[in-house]
């Protein structure tokens, strides 16, 4: 249901990718909405879709990739049939994203300081000065040392966290409505990524932000989430609250990646820790029941059969399975 | 699994140190790893546990003969690794990546890159190499299909297999694992981590596991090294490490896991602002810009170097070698 309050509303969208064994289809009919300030996680296994599902919101898809959909609304406004030059005046300035990659939005070419001037001033009427004191004003609350000294160094000088901590500056500079965030702690260490964590909750705040995350780590996604969007080989198979979605979560998946967590006390020091046994399916062609059965110990004939439905319960938490909404007794040994 | 007492891995006193830029009137050095020692047993788990750009890699490439110290020596069975014959280094100690995507030639089947150390260091003919790598397919649990393909086709879980598959070639006793399962899923996480516990229960390999993933490195590590701008700021066995933290930065480090707790929210660490920079390290006490317990003396005396078997190099710490002196 779209609002006022709606910055992102998103329902059947497709990413199709021509490959040279067939047509590769990443992500097969989604549906998602985000209101300003809230934070919607994207979770799934590698592979399943996070990203281009965020880089197809930034239309900045791979070349031959294709996107459809049957809405696709930013602030209301229709972003399927914007043309390339007024998308462009969105992205990077209202919409933003931190990539999983950081060398793939950071030129090796130029200094911290050339691009972070130049995002700006693209989209901005700033001086160079004022673009300067814009990025240091960022780098002293994503706290980054050594502030001036960096502006002029090069991508390949920084570590790893540095130039995860750059792409975010990057990505903050214009003050973006929506914040599309791949993996942007990742590849830092916890305190760092608390830290960095928090910066982001609080420009949240401050703004309005609304944000999408997308992050492998369970831990953060229960902490930072409004909402969680679990996906699987394409699809979301289960959607609800954060407290939905942990404390009950319905589909075996969900439920999979939850056990597979390491957590002293629930696992024994050294023990086997359970895991998902398995690979994801292959994207290319057309897939037919339930994408995740070939993983699933409660597989029955009939989730090979045809697609699944969909089962929304009546709080709001939905998901993609044969199988009962677990009670709330499952979950809480699940959960803890 | 028994570990015997003499080390088969020892870092002495290592430092590193990188030159930034130099100009006509002075040269900047950036100590990455300063005056670091450790020693690892037959059957350990080392976990090496720190902040971005402290030196893990730095000290794990050390560790492999991969950079040349620029202090201190690194010695393998007792002998410096500088006079060890690179393919008895190879064959005993061995490398696995962090990045799982990058780590492999796309042009090379999986069967080729799996016997590729046997070919760089003349190991074996032809055909026994082969045999050699369908073995190791077994051993690392990837299906026997697999051996023709090239990595494009594989996931990113089998991919990791496949580089430990590599890493295994030469029978290594030691694996220093950088960041094995950071590019990996949670459920392929664990698959990855039960192949390294069965590894090291079947073989009798010893690890040093670097890992910013301190509930793993829980799991899997039997003592752990926490290090801060380039020093091992505390050693101590793992349980004492998750049980009883004395150095105020592991404690912060414990409570900055985050475990799935919905509405917990992110906890405030009481780290402050300033961020750490290796190559301004501040004097005395390396930590005291973020430390929430620091008393006068930490800003200008550093604390007295740790050694043994547990240590935190904390002015505070009842014990330690500096509140002793
Ligand atoms: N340029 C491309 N050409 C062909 N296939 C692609 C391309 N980019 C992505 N894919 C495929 O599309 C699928 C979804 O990719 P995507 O990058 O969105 O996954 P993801 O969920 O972000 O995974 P990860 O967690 O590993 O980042 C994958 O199977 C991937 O191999
Ligand atoms: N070749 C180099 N030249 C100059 N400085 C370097 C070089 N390699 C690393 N450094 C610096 O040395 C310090 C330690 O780097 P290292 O890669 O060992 O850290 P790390 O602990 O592995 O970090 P991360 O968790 O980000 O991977 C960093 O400040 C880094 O910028
Ligand atoms: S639909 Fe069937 S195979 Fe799919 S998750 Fe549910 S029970 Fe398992
Ligand atoms: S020596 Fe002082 S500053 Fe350093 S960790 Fe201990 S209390 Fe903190
Ligand atoms: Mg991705
Ligand atoms: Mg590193």
């Amino acid at each position: 249901m779209s609002t006022a309050d709606t910055l992102l509303d998103v329902r059947g969208l497709r990413v199709d990718i021509p490959t040279p064994n067939g047509m590769l289809h990443a992500v097969r009919g989604i549906d998602f909405d985000l209101k300003r300030g809230e934070t919607l996680c994207l979770v799934g296994e590698s592979g399943c879709g996070k990203s281009l599902t965020a880089m197809a919101l930034m239309g900045l898809l791979p070349r031959k990739a294709l996107r459809t959909a049957d809405r696709l609304e930013f602030q209301g406004n229709d972003i399927l049939s914007l043309p390339e030059k007024a998308f462009n005046r969105l992205r990077g300035n209202r919409m933003a994203m931190i990539f999983q990659e950081p060398m793939t939005s950071l030129n090796p070419a130029l200094t911290i300081g050339q691009q972070l001037v130049d995002v700006h001033r693209q989209h901005r009427n700033v001086s160079t000065k004022e673009a300067r004191e814009r990025a240091l004003f960022l780098f002293e609350k994503i706290g980054v040392s050594a502030p001036v000294e960096r502006l002029k160094q090069y991508p390949h000088e920084l570590s790893g966290g540095l130039r995860q901590r750059m792409m975010i500056a990057m990505a903050l500079m214009c003050g973006p409505q929506l914040l599309l965030a791949d993996e942007p702690t990742t590849a830092l260490d916890v305190t760092i990524q608390a830290e960095l964590l928090r910066v982001l909750r609080n420009l949240q705040e401050e703004f309005g932000m609304g944000m999408i995350l997308i992050t492998h780590d369970l831990g953060v996604v229960s902490r930072m989430a409004d909402k969680v969007a679990v996906m699987y080989a394409g699809e979301i198979v289960e959607r609800g609250d954060v407290y939905q979605v942990f404390n009950r979560p319905s589909h075996p998946y969900t439920r999979g990646l939850l056990e597979c967590l390491p957590i002293p006390g629930r696992h024994k020091h050294m023990a086997h820790l359970p895991s998902i046994p398995g690979v994801v399916p292959s994207l290319i062609g057309d897939l037919t029941g339930c994408a995740f059965r070939e993983r699933c110990q409660y597989a029955e004939d009939r989730c090979g059969e045809a697609d699944i439905d969909w089962r929304q319960l009546p709080d709001g938490q939905g998901y993609q399975c044969i199988l009962p909404a677990s009670s709330d007794g499952v979950a809480s040994e699940v959960s803890r | 699994m028994t570990q015997s007492d003499a080390p088969i891995f020892e870092v002495n006193a290592v430092s590193q140190e990188y030159q930034l830029g130099s100009s006509l009137f002075r040269r900047r050095y950036l100590r990455a790893v300063d005056d670091v020692s450790l020693q690892l047993r037959r059957g350990e788990v080392l976990g090496l546990v720190g902040e971005s750009g402290c030196g893990k890699t730095t000290l794990a490439k050390i560790m492999m003969g991969l950079i040349q110290p620029t202090a201190g020596e690194v010695r393998l069975n007792g002998k410096r690794l500088a006079d060890v014959p690179r393919l008895e280094v190879a064959s005993r100690i061995q490398y696995v990546f962090q990045d799982p995507y990058s780590a492999l030639n796309p042009r090379h089947s999986v069967g080729r890159i799996i016997e590729q150390p046997l070919r760089i260091h003349g190991v074996g003919a032809a055909a026994d190499r082969a045999q050699k790598a369908r073995k190791l397919l077994d051993v690392v649990g990837l299906p026997q299909r697999l051996i023709d393909s090239p990595p494009s086709q594989l996931s990113g879980g089998q991919r990791q297999r496949v580089v430990i598959a590599r890493a295994l070639a030469l029978r290594p006793d030691i694996l220093v694992c950088d960041e094995p399962t950071s590019a990996l899923d949670v459920s392929v996480q664990s698959q990855i981590l039960n192949l390294l516990l069965d590894l090291r229960s079947e073989f009798g390999l010893s690890y040093i596991f670097v890992s910013h993933n301190l509930a793993v490195v829980e799991h899997m590590a039997t003592s752990v090294a926490v290090m801060y701008l380039g020093r091992i700021v505390e050693h101590a066995a793992t349980a004492d490490i998750f049980g009883n933290p004395q150095h105020p930065y592991t404690r912060a480090l414990l409570h900055s896991v985050l475990a799935p707790d919905p509405g917990a929210g992110i906890p405030d660490l009481g780290l402050g602002r300033t961020v750490p920079n290796p190559a301004q390290l501040p004097t005395g006490c390396r930590f005291h810009p973020r430390c929430p317990v620091a008393v006068p003396v930490c800003s200008t005396k550093e604390p007295a170097r740790g050694r043994g078997e547990r240590w935190a190099e904390c002015h505070l710490v009842e014990g330690s070698a500096s509140a002793a002196a």
